[in-house]
């Protein structure tokens, strides 16, 4: 529909490299321009177009050409593929904080499924650590390294992506290198992302990461099943963050997150269906927005059992 | 070198006194230069710090439940290095008055579980290979919910529901099984409350994290949370309320 308007990637960095020449101020603010690192661009990479007009065909060629960058640089045939959302599903995620510990295996798990660079490290959940009493993020602590939690006195709030409805790091990105999706997955093509990082900076949730330098990941640890808009391997200069795992999801599984949760705290599945377990939490339970006054209408909800008494 | 010019000028004017090009100013083209080489010099972004490759600790994050539960029928146990089942000691000899202290056998159980004073309150005093329901029926081991529902009726309703325990596989049954945790696979039934746990590491710092300013955001209960659901006609919260007015 904007496909006048839509801001081609090549027109963008033409004219801010331009301006960039020009004044000083102007190529501080782009810094970000520069950590793009060029010379990895092949042609092909360079003359694609946007995943949303390229042709199942195109998307093959697209397919064919990262599996064989993945394979020389990994030494791995991957499973590569593009998985489209399925018809009638959306998504939504809960998570229940009067179970979660804090042991962090969700991250771990989500590092492994996900192929985040182990150096630098990126994760996409962060857990924090409170107080109990109120949700107060001004007093958590999310690097605690207790010997053992859960600490007393303090509970856990794991956050990552909320999948908003009503995505702020959408409406900012240049380049249309971020879209929600029709299951209300926030999708980022890692191949038309120029990190600008203004996504980064308008989520509320610092839900975003950048991949400062160059990830890596040892070989062997490599997940081959990939996703083209998820777990493929990054490059340098790109933002990346949580997809709810789509290449997993839109084919019927269970996030890695929830999957390893030791005291079944996440929760997961298709708002459309009425006898989803997520609809009769949504229905029944105390549910809690993380932020809600910033209006972005987030899938991920936090809620809480009731307190159960004796003879529960 | 037009830009550095228009930029001086505007020093300038702001500084609101008459300029004099041909002497005071000359030095403010060449100043502006180095201040744009330094801007330059400073664009490479934040040190990284130096990390070791940290490998994932696959053990730690395996989707195996914290518990093996007995899930067969008889049950087995491995005891004193054999494979048995319960009644291939228990019908040897009759003991009807259980020992919470200085067993013979079974020393590693220690009862930690409210009013659960004795083992028969859920193993069968007279056929050991089933556990006993409340009334004195017989249940298999692989139903074991069924003894934990009859005095946790809320929780095994929330677990019913899907929101106690864990489901793992598939979300969408028609492409693929979706198996449901039992409480044994969580909770050892003698000592049932959830043990502490070593948490795993967190990032090394905030490098690779933009922490952000957390202010003053709180999270909040919301009465309008469910938009989602709203959307598609659902009576949502409402239902909860009138829950809570019959209370
Ligand atoms: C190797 C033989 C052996 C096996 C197999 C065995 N038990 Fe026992 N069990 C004993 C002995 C011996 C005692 C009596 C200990 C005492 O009185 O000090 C005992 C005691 C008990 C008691 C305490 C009450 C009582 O009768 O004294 C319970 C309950 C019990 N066993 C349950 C089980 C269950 C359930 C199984 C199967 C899952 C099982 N046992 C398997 C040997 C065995
Ligand atoms: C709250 C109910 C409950 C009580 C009370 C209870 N048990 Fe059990 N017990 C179970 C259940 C359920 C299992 C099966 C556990 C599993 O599947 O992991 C079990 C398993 C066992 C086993 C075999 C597995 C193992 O852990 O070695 C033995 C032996 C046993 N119980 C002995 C006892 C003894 C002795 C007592 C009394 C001191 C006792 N139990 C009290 C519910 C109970
Ligand atoms: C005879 C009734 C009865 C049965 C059967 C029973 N429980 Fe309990 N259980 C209790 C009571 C009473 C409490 C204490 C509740 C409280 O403190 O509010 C309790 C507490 C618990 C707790 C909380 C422990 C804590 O300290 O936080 C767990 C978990 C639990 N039971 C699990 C189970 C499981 C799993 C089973 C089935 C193997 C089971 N219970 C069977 C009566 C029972
Ligand atoms: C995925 C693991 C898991 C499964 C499966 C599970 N629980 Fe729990 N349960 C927990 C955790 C974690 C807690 C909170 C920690 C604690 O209090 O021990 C808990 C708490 C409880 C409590 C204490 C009440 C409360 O809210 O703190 C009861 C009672 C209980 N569970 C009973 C059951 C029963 C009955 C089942 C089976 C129908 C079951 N659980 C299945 C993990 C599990």
């Amino acid at each position: 529909m904007s496909g006048e308007k839509r801001m081609n990637r090549r027109s963008f960095l033409r004219g801010s490299l331009g301006a960039a020449g020009g004044m000083a101020a102007v190529a501080a603010a782009l810094t970000p321009l520069k950590d793009l690192d060029l010379s990895e661009m092949t042609v092909e990479n360079f003359l694609q177009k946007h995943y949303k007009e390229m042709t199942p065909e195109e998307i093959d060629q697209v397919i064919e050409r990262v599996s064989k960058e993945v394979e020389e640089r990994f030494d791995v045939r991957p499973e590569l593929k593009d998985v489209k959302p399925m018809d009638g599903v959306e998504f939504t995620y809960l998570l229940n904080l009067g179970r979660c510990i804090g042991c962090r295996k969700c991250v771990h798990a989500c590092v492994a499924e996900n192929n985040q660079s182990r150096s630098p490290e990126i994760q996409y959940i962060r857990v924090l650590e409170m107080p109990r009493g109120s949700v107060n993020l001004e007093h958590s602590n999310h690097y605690y390294g207790d010997k053992k939690v859960p600490k007393k006195d303090h509970f856990y709030m794991p956050v990552q992506c909320h999948q908003c409805d009503n995505p702020p790091c959408v409406k900012v990105c240049p380049v249309e290198a971020t879209w929600k999706e029709k299951d209300g997955i926030v999708v980022i093509d890692y191949d038309w992302c120029i990190g600008c990082r203004y996504c980064e900076a308008a989520c509320p949730y610092w839900a975003r990461r950048f991949n400062f330098a160059e990830p890596e990941i040892p070989k062997k640890d490599l997940n081959p099943k990939m996703g083209y808009l998820s777990n493929r391997p990054r490059h340098k200069g790109v933002m990346e963050k949580c997809h709810f795992c789509l290449h997993r999801t839109r084919e019927g599984k269970l996030p890695a997150c929830l999957e390893v949760c030791p005291v079944g705290a996440r929760k997961f599945g298709n708002i459309n269906d009425p006898n989803s377990d997520v609809v009769q939490i949504l229905k029944t339970k105390r549910i809690f927005i993380l932020k809600q006054e910033v209006g972005t209408k987030p899938r991920f909800f936090y809620y809480f059992d009731e307190d159960y008494g004796f003879g529960d | 070198m037009a830009p550095e010019q228009r930029e001086s000028s505007a020093v300038g004017r702001s500084d609101s006194k008459p300029l004099n090009y041909g002497s005071g100013a000359w030095f403010l083209g060449p100043l502006f230069l180095l201040v744009a080489v330094w801007f330059f010099l400073g664009m490479k972004g934040p040190k990284l710090p130096e990390t070791k490759m940290r490998l994932i600790n696959k053990a730690a994050i395996s989707t195996a439940p914290r518990r093996k539960m007995i899930a067969v029928q008889p049950p087995k146990i491995h005891i004193n290095g054999f494979d048995r089942t319960c009644n291939d000691c228990h019908n040897s000899f009759k003991s009807e008055t259980p020992k919470l202290k200085g067993r013979l056998q079974h020393q590693e159980i220690t009862l930690e579980h409210a009013i659960n004073k004795t083992c028969y309150s859920c193993h069968d005093k007279k056929d050991r290979n089933y556990l006993v329901s409340l009334e004195g029926k017989k249940i298999e081991y692989p139903a074991v919910v069924q003894l934990c529902a009859q005095c946790h009726v809320r929780v095994h309703k929330d677990w019913v529901k899907g929101s106690h325990g864990r489901s793992n596989g598939y979300w969408d049954s028609s492409k693929g099984p979706r198996k449901q945790l039992k409480c044994t696979q969580c909770h050892d039934p003698h000592q049932p409350r959830h043990p502490a746990m070593d948490p795993l590491k967190p990032l090394p710092g905030p490098h690779t994290l933009r922490m952000g300013d957390p202010g003053e955001t709180e999270a909040h209960e919301s009465e309008d949370v469910l938009y989602l659901l709203k959307k598609r006609g659902s009576r949502g919260r409402k239902h909860n309320a009138e829950k809570e007015e019959k209370r």
